[in-house]
């Protein structure tokens, strides 16, 4: 179904999960060989670097120079953290990782302890997520024991304790800073930045914080080297990515493919359209990228430059895909309502104007539109737009902001007759 | 150092200033709400989003450390259409009723809104509605008001000490409230309702009271600790209804405590006196100022006359002014009486002579916050001098370390090394100390001595602070003297945490027994206070003092007052006095009258009458002018307040800061040590918070009725059953709550002083006994 | 207040973090206790702060913050049915209404024989194997009319079982 992936390579197999299918498979090789072979904690990053990894977790910022933040001979301990507090609608590729190649993530985030000096990490993952929480911390059980986490690991003076810390339902954990003071035990509310978690992050202390797909492509591009990982994808865009298609498909579903794939293969994978249906829209990356039109969409390749140019991102590989069965004022009145729901309340924007767009949303959706909505949806959007600590708010306009640009007759229809354009959506 | 550009205005800051400091140093404003300088930054409200150039979104000026080059624009088309954008979010939920909203008028969030809001709101839809929680008698809720700036909460987690508010909730229903619907404890409250930018928390006594923009202010003096907290007097007419901190960074800065905030609603109480009030045959009635005087001066005469004036003795308050100090004690002494005292609560005297010249802190406030080791002896000033605590705390912030040494586990809002004296056992704790401090200590039974002995020999200069409740216990002298040889061991620098606003007026103005106004020696030593009870004093003159619950021994104080043939009392209120006066003559109470007061650093401060006194009332120094007048004594012949302040600064001379701790120490004679009772408890006791002065406690928000406080395990021992205990003293017996508290050492019992219920029990440290109770009608105190 | 069991394993979750840093372990201690006691009582949350040393009203600010925890008793299976994009392009409105008619109550609501709360909530992160819905540690995927009735079968089984 998938093609050469990286990160879910061995989720065909029996039992990938436990340690011996994932060693069978070259599982710690690489760790093995950064240790025993003393790779230089520059070497790996620079190696990371060469392999123009990016973020997974929907930012996309460059993983090497990331790691080349931190900071060198503090005092105290650093920590890496592991974001895996998958909540984005649309978005479920690390769940499945941590289900099928926990050992993955876990070698990966041993090696950036290694580069970046770090002496204990934590895997955040969403507390709804006991199925995976379990398999993580039995495959930690099992890297324990042979060895590869805790004093002296591989026999060699490198240290590296990892532990899961479960979260307690929250999106806005997903930011990296509200996920620290999560950690802390604190609400998660996101902290202003500077300063930044390299120089003070949890507890204080130097701190790097990668998505669980982002340390899962690690132990590859440590073993088959970052020109390896680069060649797979293109340039500023290495690797194969995670895709997990949903929505209005025939086989929804985690699909890794190159970056650069042209999305119209993607869908095909999963299956294509339902019969007879149109494609309307696309979200490409998770509900916090904006909406692109159906047509538009089948013109795009799925990697970080080429979706930014369509005007939406690759975000977090969550390709919402909407058909024409369905009315895109009502799709979008669901997504405005978890934003507000998932608001943390701290920034005026963002807790007053989440739950504006969404009661006009609502009302549109209600029949109870006015011919002024819509740029009250578009006015009320700008003025929360770059305006709060965290990018939440900036995720729950863009749904709003760019549907209502792109489906207006659609808005407009709903204003005039109090009823969807679309059958069986009627009010 | 950063040089930046502020709406074309240039200026070089220090690094790591924000941009919102900058442009203070401007004097350019920039609109908030969340920040506040003396709390942590949320960057939440997001009011003061400025627009810096090469930067792609507006930056909150609280939060946004300046770079070398910046150009910041506050007012640009960017900033402004940020700005304006906050502002409507933040009103789409506000309920908008200024017209009945007690901060309209002092409201950053109305004001913020005339400058800079859009006057257009596009919002239709439904407004929130947040229920308001019941946080206690002295701040009242509006919560639907609430602008989530969490400054509140903020206050209470970095300043207050203990963290009672929280934001709870999440996104549009995050809500500003308590753990569940508790009233709040910090003794520092009050300051959140300054804190807070809209009308969500307000004054609950001050509650439609009146508009803010009809108050008059007055500079004032909070009258109840010695900090000397500066305050903003706000009246209407001649009712005072309000008190607010006056910002001055060297003293409170600009909190005040709940104590300061909240004592004026006692002016309101019943029992204030308004005219001259006699006791004829046995029935009080008003009387003229002439008639008063007249049968106050006769009665003067008649003891003087009957008994001589060694019979006379006179108490004074040390809330009182230098100037009325002053008179007081030179009123005593002309009339012949050498019996002139203002320290009701102490017990043993024998160290008066090795006492300074004032109690004086001998460091600026400020100072405090950084000091590295600080030894309180019997000193808790999170409720005596609940600001100069608040240095303290600040201190162990940075770093600092704060010891205290005392007859019980205190609550303090910082971490305190404390040192727990065995029941009884005050002064073999600091002669342990000092065994320690020498080297000769042998096995305590206290742990951590040695390590607390170690950490003042390890410290450069420590400063050790020595409280009122130590000048409360019956072997004061003996510890003092011991405090005089640790402090010598442990190199240490000696201070003194006056209790009173004046206390050190007091002491400067003569008004003890043994010292002339300037500390100099009198030729002839009265006798102190506690000492008048058993002395067969025949005539007594009270100002502003109620000795039945202000006295360490109320009830002795009672009798020996009742049996006195005339008693003057100078008072704001009857109270007790009907009990024992002849003639009670109408004071100036707080805000009403002019004069000074000396704080613990030795800072001379005055303050003058906010509001017309009441009726009849006068100035009690003009009281004490007729006084003197009438009985022909020489110096009284004043016509303003200031030629008595001119006369009394030319009486005690230029006085020092910094004041040896200690004079020479006399040889002191052992005091006997009452014995135990059967069960071998003894009584521990001090003023509370709110119970220390007689406008205090007669404060309704204030009031907190007297329980009793025991050890659990004591509780068990003693297998005291039910809510309700007796107490029972040589001097009588009390039934009140019982409240089970581990900071009590066993085989001892905590039972309040200031309450008239509890003065039969008589001193503290006392032996008593206790017993199951079942709970009388009237036992939930006054 | 809380079992041994219960405060073993808040001991164990401890051990994660730093010997400064007691607060780290409140989202799981409130979880266990939540999972030992149905809900979060007052009096467990104070508890809680006591034993972290924290002030109750930090307990209370995280307890009313996070989605998981539940202040009230609920049913004893707590039917959540994910009702984010993915999921309602997928029928999940339909799911909840199934349940609803079937068990009588409205979201937000707990059966009368207090065996089933039912609640709508946001993305689970299972949105490739939509409608979901999750109970207790569980997620149910690709829901259909039949397999919503055989669940609700299957829980009121285990909890006869448990009778």
């Amino acid at each position: 179904m998938f093609v050469n992936g990286v990160t879910l390579q061995n989720r065909g197999l029996p039992d990938s999960h436990r340690l011996s299918v994932y060693a069978g498979t070259g599982g710690y090789d690489a760790l093995r060989r950064v240790l025993l072979d003393s790779m230089a904690p520059d070497q790996i990053i620079s190696e990371i670097k060469k392999s123009a990894l990016r973020g997974r977790g929907g930012a996309g910022f460059p993983t090497g120079l990331k790691w080349s933040f931190m900071p060198k001979g503090v005092t105290g301990t650093k920590y890496l953290l592991c974001n895996a507090d998958e909540g984005e609608p649309g978005t479920c590729k690390d769940r499945d990782i941590m289900r099928y190649e926990p050992h993955r993530l876990i070698e990966g985030m041993i090696i950036g302890a290694y580069a970046m000096g770090a002496r204990t990490g934590y895997i955040f993952i969403r507390g709804e997520f006991v199925e995976p929480i379990h398999i993580v911390e039995a495959a930690l059980e099992e890297a324990y024991a042979k060895g590869y986490l805790g004093q002296n690991i591989l026999g060699t003076d490198f240290s590296f304790d990892l532990y899961v810390h479960r979260g307690a339902g929250a999106y806005i954990c997903g930011e990296e800073t509200a996920l620290m003071e999560a950690l802390e035990g604190k609400k998660g509310q996101p902290r202003f930045k500077p300063p930044f978690p390299a120089s003070y992050g949890l507890y204080g202390q130097p701190t790097t914080i990668n998505n669980v797909e982002t340390f899962a492509s690690v132990p590859s591009i440590i073993a088959k080297s970052g020109e390896w990982f680069l060649n797979l994808g293109k340039p500023n865009n290495g690797g194969t990515k995670i895709f997990s298609v949903t929505g209005h498909v025939q086989r929804p579903g985690n699909y890794e493919v190159p970056m650069g794939t042209p999305f119209k293969e993607l869908l095909e994978m999963a299956g294509g359209l339902r019969p007879g249906r149109q494609l309307k829209a696309v979200i490409p990356g998770g509900t916090s990228t904006p909406m692109v039109g159906g047509e538009a969409m089948m013109a795009v390749a799925m990697d970080y430059d080429s979706i930014a140019k369509s005007g939406s991102a690759l975000g977090a590989g969550s390709v919402i895909v909407i058909d024409d069965s369905v009315c895109i004022v009502r799709v979008v009145e669901r997504i405005a309502r978890f934003y507000m729901h998932e608001s943390c309340g701290q920034c005026t924007p963002c807790r007053e104007g989440m739950g504006w767009l969404w009661r006009v949303m609502h009302r549109l959706e209600n029949g109870q539109g006015r011919e002024e909505d819509l740029q009250l949806l578009l006015d009320v959007g700008s003025r929360i737009e770059g305006r709060t600590i965290c990018a939440l708010a900036d995720g729950g306009v863009a749904p709003v902001v760019s549907s209502v640009r792109l489906f207006r007759e659609e808005y407009e229809y709903h204003i005039r007759h109090k009823r969807c354009l679309v059958d069986g959506g009627a009010v | 150092m950063p040089h930046i550009e502020i709406d074309g205005q240039s200026i070089e800051v220090v690094p790591g200033t924000t941009i919102m400091e900058a442009a203070q140093a401007l004097g350019i404003y920039i609109p908030f709400f969340c920040y506040h300088p003396k709390l942590s930054v949320a960057a939440n409200c997001r009011m003061c989003l400025v627009d810096v150039e090469k930067a792609p979104k507006p930056l909150p000026a609280c939060a946004t450390p300046v770079a070398d080059g910046m150009k910041v624009a506050t007012a640009s088309r960017k900033a402004k259409m940020a700005q304006q954008g906050v502002l409507e979010f933040l009103l789409i939920n506000h309920p908008l009723d200024c017209p009945v909203c007690d901060q309209g008028g002092e409201c950053p969030l109305q004001d913020i809104t005339m400058g800079f809001a859009n006057p257009h709101s596009q919002y239709a839809e439904e407004k929130r509605v947040v229920q308001d929680p019941n946080i206690g008698p002295l701040i009242a809720t509006e919560m639907t008001r609430c602008i989530q700036c969490t400054r509140c909460v903020r206050f209470g987690q970095e300043i207050g000490g203990i963290m009672e508010l929280g934001a709870t909730g999440r996104g549009e229903h995050m809500a500003i409230g308590t753990y569940v619907a508790k009233a709040v404890q910090s003794e520092l409250s009050g300051n959140m309702i300054d804190l807070c930018p809209v009308g969500a928390l307000t004054s609950k006594p001050f509650r439609f009271k009146a508009r803010s923009w009809e108050l008059k202010h007055t500079p004032g003096l909070c009258p109840h600790c010695s900090t000397g907290c500066n305050t903003d007097v706000q009246s209407l007419g001649r009712e005072v209804l309000r008190v607010l901190p006056r910002a001055n960074q060297a003293v409170n800065e600009e909190w005040i405590c709940d104590k300061g905030r909240y004592a004026y609603t006692g002016l309101q109480a019943e029992d204030r006196v308004t005219r001259p009030l006699l006791r004829v045959d046995g029935v009080w009635r008003e009387a003229s100022w002439a008639e008063a005087l007249d049968v106050a001066l006769s009665g003067l005469e008649q003891v003087i006359a009957r008994h001589g004036a060694e019979r006379l003795a006179g108490l004074i308050s040390a809330q009182s002014g230098n100037e009325e100090l002053f008179l007081f004690q030179a009123l005593l002494r002309g009339m012949g009486s050498p019996h002139v005292d203002h320290r009701l609560r102490q017990q043993d005297f024998r160290a008066d002579a090795a006492m300074p010249v004032y109690p004086a802190l001998n460091m600026a406030l400020e100072d405090l916050e950084r000091e590295p080791l600080i030894l309180l002896c019997h000193a808790f000033p999170r409720q005596q001098q609940p600001l100069t605590n608040h240095r303290l705390r600040k201190s162990v912030l940075q770093g600092g370390k704060v010891i205290a040494i005392d007859s019980l586990r205190q609550d303090f809002n910082y971490p305190v090394t404390q040192l727990v004296a065995e029941a009884g056992a005050d002064l073999a704790l600091y002669a342990a100390l000092c065994s320690h401090l020498s080297g000769h200590a042998g096995k305590t039974g206290v742990e951590s001595l040695a390590d607390v002995a170690s950490d003042l020999l390890a410290a450069d200069n420590p400063l050790i602070l020595i409280g009122s409740a130590l000048l409360h216990h019956p072997q004061a002298a003996a510890m003092i003297a011991q405090i005089e040889s640790l402090a010598g061991l442990a190199g240490a620098r000696v201070g003194w945490l006056a209790q009173d606003a004046n206390s050190a007026g007091a002491w400067l103005s003569g008004c003890v027994p043994h010292r002339l106004p300037g500390g100099h020696r009198a030729q002839t030593i009265g006798l102190p206070a506690d000492a008048l009870w058993d002395a067969d004093m025949r005539g007594f003159i009270l100002l502003g003092t109620e000795p039945g619950v202000d006295a360490m021994r109320g009830v002795a104080a009672l009798a020996a007052l009742q049996k006195a043939e005339f008693v003057l009392s100078i008072a704001q209120f009857a109270g007790e006095a009907k009990q024992y006066a002849d003639v009670i003559l109408p004071m100036a109470a707080f805000a009403e009258g002019a004069g000074s007061f000396i704080n613990n650093e030795g800072r001379l401060q005055t303050f003058r009458a906010a509001v017309k006194t009441p009726e009849e009332a006068r100035p009690a120094w003009k009281i004490l002018r007729v006084l003197g007048d009438g009985l022909n004594l020489p110096g009284f012949q004043f016509n303003e307040l200031s030629e008595v302040t001119a006369t009394w600064q030319r009486e005690i001379g230029e006085y020092a800061l910094d004041v040896p701790p200690f004079r020479t120490f006399p040889v002191l004679e052992p005091v006997p040590v009452s014995p135990h009772a059967d069960d071998g408890l003894r009584r521990l006791g001090d003023w509370p918070l709110f119970r220390g002065d007689p406008l205090v406690r007669r404060a309704i928000p204030l009031t907190q009725p007297a329980v009793v406080k025991m050890h659990p395990d004591q509780v068990r021992a003693l297998a005291l059953q039910g809510d309700f205990v007796e107490i029972s003293t040589s001097g009588g017996k009390v039934c009140l709550p019982l409240v089970a508290d581990a900071g009590i050492p066993m085989g001892t019992v905590w039972v309040p002083m200031g309450y008239a219920e509890t003065a039969i029990l008589g001193a503290a440290y006392a032996a008593c006994s206790v017993s199951t109770a079942t709970p009388p009608a009237t036992a939930t105190g006054t | 207040m809380l079992s041994e069991k219960s405060l073993a394993e808040i001991a164990r979750e401890r051990a994660k973090y730093p010997a400064d840093q007691a607060r780290s372990v409140l989202l799981a201690a409130l979880r266990i206790a939540q999972e030992e006691q149905g809900y979060l009582s007052d009096a467990v949350m104070e508890y809680i702060a006591g034993l972290l040393g924290i002030p109750a009203i930090q307990v209370y600010e995280a307890a009313t913050f996070y989605s998981m925890y539940d202040l009230q008793p609920v049913g004893r299976h707590k039917l959540c049915v994910c009702g984010s994009v993915s999921c309602f392009l997928n029928g999940s409105d339909a799911v909840l209404q199934h349940l609803s008619e079937r068990l009588g109550v409205s979201p937000g609501e707990t059966t009368a024989d207090g065996l089933f709360t039912l609640q709508e909530v946001e993305c689970l992160g299972a949105c490739k194997d939509a409608p979901m819905l999750q109970v207790g540690d569980h997620y149910y995927e690709n829901l259909t009319q039949e397999s919503l009735d055989a669940l609700l079968a299957k829980l009121r089984g285990e909890s006869d079982d448990v009778r």
